[in-house]
């Protein structure tokens, strides 16, 4: 593509002229637009066209707060709860406003009486973090057999270890992991699973066994949401990355 | 949980709160909740009936009721989120109030099942208000982008570029599904698709589209070939220039010309 009436043909390339205009250009295209005025214009059409898209599209389908604040509060149906994880993956924005969400739900300083805890009873939601054991830590041997490419995740009392399990056939992935409770047994109902969310399909369920672990065999490479069902609790663990 | 309220002595059952005014209701509420702050045994059934009116039978004084009874725990949690939501309290306690009444209309009453979740739900409703305040803020940023980015040499002014369409820029949500719609059947390939929608839909610069989906772009200067040649092809089409009022045809004319051959 030519730039008609530019100063210098060739001296920069279209891909250029939008970094410009992205901010990400090099000081000598960016000495070029100030002085070439044909390519100047070019960077101006792609301004007002790119103003004009991210005007009309900027978040167009990303769910409403109300929605995420269901879904954090458990109030989402099913199939909505899906859809809504599936966004939030691929959504920094939803993801960051479901962030503070959660941590401002999770206070009940002003609804709480002093000595009998929060008001909210039955289930409860929990964010797993990321677990970096010190070097020589003892925190290897949690790794279940993994081959060390495995990530360890702490919430309360819980530490989730998760790994990849045997390739799949056609570049398909696996994902093992183990749930282990700090001084006493985990409590794991018959009905205790593990849901793998992907921003692309539908979400995978696996059972959790007694000992408290479990396995998804055949996924897609990929980064996926994960929660754990437990006996009054759901854990959650972002950004688990699989097959990558 | 039973009740050692008197409240309208000879009702057929404690519980049975359908003929209690919505003064007496009131009163029970504000002893319970009393009681539940220092600690002491108490029951929730009062301010629940309180709100089931308010809520499910759209009863306006049970409402007042709820507002005066919850005003101050309302305020707690907005003053908690600082900065200028916490500035303008007032403002955002009347929101968080509008938006659960809007929210929880009538028939979905029934998803909670008594008033800790209730509370719950009012709690976030005073997060949701502002978090959508700060969406439409952000948006509005967005469109006066319209004239510059990041700083684009300002040329030609006199050419018509700035035409009277500037301020239509918000379009409603009808147009811009249909725009969306519009842009999927003139960029149906999936990669191209996701360069557009995580530029314009998420905000994102090429080089973190890059960072999230490396195995659909190895490297940013893909996203860049990706989205100047998706940019090119939108800004000639038709569906799209109307829809987005995009450039107007003097503009194309004048400043390239379509590669010939491949
Ligand atoms: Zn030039
Ligand atoms: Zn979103």
């Amino acid at each position: 593509m030519t730039n008609i009436g530019c100063t210098r043909p060739g001296a920069v390339t279209p891909e250029a002229i939008l970094a410009y205009v992205d901010g990400d250009a090099s000081p000598d295209v960016a000495q070029h637009l100030r002085t070439c005025p044909a390519c100047a214009s070019e960077a101006q059409v792609y301004s007002r066209l790119q103003g004009r898209l991210g005007g009309a599209l900027y978040r167009f389908d990303c769910p409403p707060a109300q929605a995420l604040g269901e879904y954090e509060l458990g109030l989402t149906s099913p199939e909505g709860r899906s859809g809504v994880a599936r966004h939030v993956l691929d959504c920094p924005h939803c993801m960051a406003e479901l962030l503070s969400l959660r941590t401002f739900l999770a206070d009940d300083m002003a609804l709480a009486p002093a000595p009998r805890g929060g008001p909210v009873e039955g289930l409860r939601r929990v964010v797993a973090t990321l677990f970096v054991p010190a070097p020589g830590a003892g925190a290897a041997a949690l790794r279940g057999g993994t081959d060390g490419e495995g990530a360890t995740y702490r919430v309360e009392d819980l530490t989730i270890t998760l790994g990849p399990g045997p390739p799949g056939p056609r570049g398909r992935a696996s994902l093992m992991g183990l749930i282990v409770r700090e001084d006493h047994d985990l409590e794991v109902s018959a009905g205790s699973t593990a849901h793998l969310l992907s921003a692309t399909g539908e979400p995978v369920t696996a059972a959790i066994d007694e000992l408290g672990s479990f396995a998804f065999d055949d996924i897609a490479p990929g980064n996926y949401g994960l929660e754990l069902h437990l006996p009054g609790l759901i854990v959650a663990v972002e950004d688990v990355s699989v097959g990558r | 949980m039973a009740s050692r309220l008197g409240v309208r002595a000879g009702q057929a059952s404690p519980m049975d709160l359908s003929d209690t005014s919505i003064g007496d209701l009131s009163a029970a509420c504000r002893r319970e909740s009393e009681k539940y702050r220092r600690g002491e045994p108490s029951t929730d059934t009062y301010c629940f009936e309180l709100f089931r009116r308010a809520v499910y039978s759209r009863d306006e004084a049970a409402w007042e009721a709820v507002v005066d009874q919850y005003r101050g725990i309302v305020l707690a949690w907005v003053l908690r989120q600082g900065g200028a939501v916490a500035a303008d309290a007032d403002y955002w306690v009347n929101r968080a109030f509008d938006r659960f009444w809007t929210a929880v209309r009538p028939e979905r009453f029934g998803m909670f099942d008594g008033l800790p979740r209730v509370l719950k739900y009012l709690q976030m409703c005073a997060a949701t208000a502002v978090l959508d305040e700060h969406r439409v803020q952000r948006a509005t940023q967005h469109e006066s982008l319209d004239e510059l980015t990041d700083g684009a040499p300002q040329t030609a002014r006199g050419q018509e570029v700035d035409g009277g369409d500037v301020e239509t820029g918000a379009l409603d949500r009808l147009s811009v599904a249909e725009l969306w719609q519009a842009i999927v059947r003139e960029v149906p390939e999936e990669g191209e698709r996701t360069v557009l929608y995580c530029s314009f839909a998420l905000g994102m610069k090429p080089a973190e589209i890059h960072e999230r989906r490396p195995h659909l772009y190895p490297t940013v200067a893909d996203v860049y070939r990706v989205k100047r040649n998706v940019l090119d092809r939108l800004r000639r089409s038709p569906a799209i220039r109307r829809l987005a009022q995009v450039v107007p045809d003097g503009v194309e004319r004048q400043g390239v010309v379509p590669e010939k051959g491949g």
